[in-house]
């Protein structure tokens, strides 16, 4: 759910980057962030403790204009992917207001990734959101390595309502801007609505 | 009928009559299970006409798909080259028919309802009795020139081939892959590869699939068949559990020591090399454990550790990649 910053005039929306542990869910915010206008950007801040990570940081993209005089500023999250830190995906989901799902597109990591789809649909429930409603865009990831799953494939497993999708090289920042573009406009799309 | 809770070994008395077709659910008045309780299975058949554990019957094909038009196709075009096919909508069914009916080859789409079709794959391919059944994945791939797949992205199928070449490619490719096999093929297409005008779907044959229930089905292992088929006689009761619920345990369970592994790699190595995972990995192998009793049910945890089973699975194959074998 969005919030609202009378004093900046600014609407914030939260946008959660979801996936498999090692999936390229931290590289996609770390590639944003390089890119990004460093007079519009806050700081990137990094929760991690032994084991588990998230990568923080919000910014105001110009481009998009505003909201009835208010701008959109845009904070990106990350969640451990591992499947041990389910209580840490559920608190960055509080209050979210758009997803994108990294899958990574190795064989050896589908279950994996169907697994996470799976516990995104429960966690967002949990908190009262419905998977099929919320602004959600899929990339799938890591398609320069040679064991990949075909994309007819892992798209008829992982997203069977076939959401907006792009493939991905998150390090070289292939598909990276076009899966945020993509759920930053679903999520304007929601906030016009309501305001 | 009298049944034994699986659980806590409690006598049900069920009356027969009010046992479906489809089973009948009750609930064992002692631990609370919820059992599904089926009629004993018809008299075996003469056994001439049953195939023994990894005996094949080298005319049957199955073919599992969770559309009925494509399903339909592919059972026109073998149907007419001489093979008997076993149709299958799910991933359940498949798993079942391909141990019941023994089919030297099956013909399956990756995202199959239920448990997916690169799930069953791997199932088919682990165990000993099924491990012979040939298969090949149903894809539907245009761009070759971009995702050529490779053997070693099949999930351990044999084949696959794409969906725009059934028509035309599909006798041939099996010809080919029973070649490779060593295995005499007895389809007519072995004689000859029979070249088919593409065939244009017909539209009465469009029937959107059902979504049925999860069925309750007993997994019914090696041991077991081999017990049925030397004493005939019927089984006394069918207590089933659904088997979707435990290929996805046996999935969480795969997850659990793949993110063990992705996250522990140089200590994954250094357990395998020096035979000491279990030690080396323990408090991460004891917080998976404790992960995977919280999501599965006490009713899978009785039927068999697949936990435990992921974890020497996983260490086999790693095993063979750094070359421990």
């Amino acid at each position: 759910m969005s919030f609202i910053n009378y004093s900046s005039r600014e609407i914030n929306c939260k946008i959660v980057y979801y996936g498999p542990g090692l999936g390229g869910k931290t590289t996609n915010l770390q590639y944003i962030y390089k890119k990004t206008n460093p007079e519009h950007k806050g700081k990137l801040i990094s929760l991690a403790t032994e084991t588990e990570r998230t990568l923080f940081f919000d910014f105001l993209p110009l481009a998009l204009g505003d909201i009835r005089g208010f701008k959109v500023r845009f904070h990106l999250y990350t969640v451990p992917g591992q499947v041990f830190y389910d209580a840490s995906r559920k608190l960055i989901l509080k209050g979210v207001d758009g997803i994108v799902f990294v899958a990574d597109s190795q064989i050896e990591r589908m279950e994996a990734n169907i697994e996470s789809v799976e516990n995104l649909r429960v966690n967002l429930q949990e908190q009262g959101y419905d998977l099929d409603k919320i602004p959600y865009s899929m990339q799938y990831n890591k398609r320069d390595l040679p064991n990949i799953a075909p994309l007819d494939e892992i798209n008829k497993v992982l997203n069977p309502r076939n959401v907006t999708w792009f493939e991905a090289v998150a390090p070289e920042g292939t598909g990276v801007f076009d899966t945020l573009k993509s759920v930053a406009k679903q999520a304007l799309f929601e906030l016009k609505k309501k305001y | 009928m009298i049944v034994n809770c699986p659980k806590c070994k409690a006598k049900l008395k069920v009356d027969d009559e009010k046992i479906k077709p489809d089973g009948l659910k009750v609930r064992c008045p002692k631990c609370q299970v919820v059992l599904l309780v089926r009629m004993p299975p018809q008299p075996a058949p003469p056994r001439e006409e049953r195939y023994a554990p990894g005996e094949f019957n080298r005319k049957k094909i199955l073919i599992a798909h969770d559309g009925e038009v494509i399903r339909t196709a592919i059972e026109d075009i073998l149907k007419e080259a001489g093979y008997e096919v076993i149709p299958a909508s799910d991933g359940v069914e498949a798993i079942l028919k391909i141990e019941r009916e023994q089919p030297f080859l099956a013909l399956l789409d990756v995202a199959l309802p239920k448990i997916y079709g690169f799930e069953v794959c791997k199932q088919v391919k682990s165990r000993p009795e099924t491990k012979g059944t040939l298969i090949m994945l149903l894809a539907s791939i245009y761009d070759a020139t971009r995702y050529k797949r490779e053997p070693e992205s099949l999930y351990g199928a044999d084949d696959y081939i794409e969906k725009h070449h059934i028509e035309d490619s599909l006798l041939l490719k099996i010809r080919q892959l029973i070649e490779r096999s060593g295995e005499k093929p007895e389809g007519r297409s072995a004689e000859k590869t029979v070249e088919r005008p593409v065939a244009t779907p017909v539209l009465s044959q469009i029937m959107k699939t059902e979504e049925k229930p999860v069925s309750f089905e007993k997994v019914v292992t090696r041991g077991e068949l081999k017990e049925e088929e030397l004493s005939r006689e019927p089984v006394p009761s069918h207590i089933c559990i659904d088997a979707a619920a435990i290929e996805k345990a046996r999935r969480f369970a795969r997850i659990i020591i793949s993110d063990i592994a992705l996250y522990n790699q140089r200590l994954v190595e250094e357990g395998i090399r020096n035979d000491n995972f279990y030690s080396l990995l323990g408090s991460e192998i004891h917080e998976g454990r404790k992960l995977y009793n919280s999501r599965v049910t006490d009713e899978i945890i009785t039927h068999g550790d697949y936990y435990k089973q992921a974890i020497d699975e996983f260490i086999e194959k790693k095993r063979k990649t750094i070359g421990h074998a």
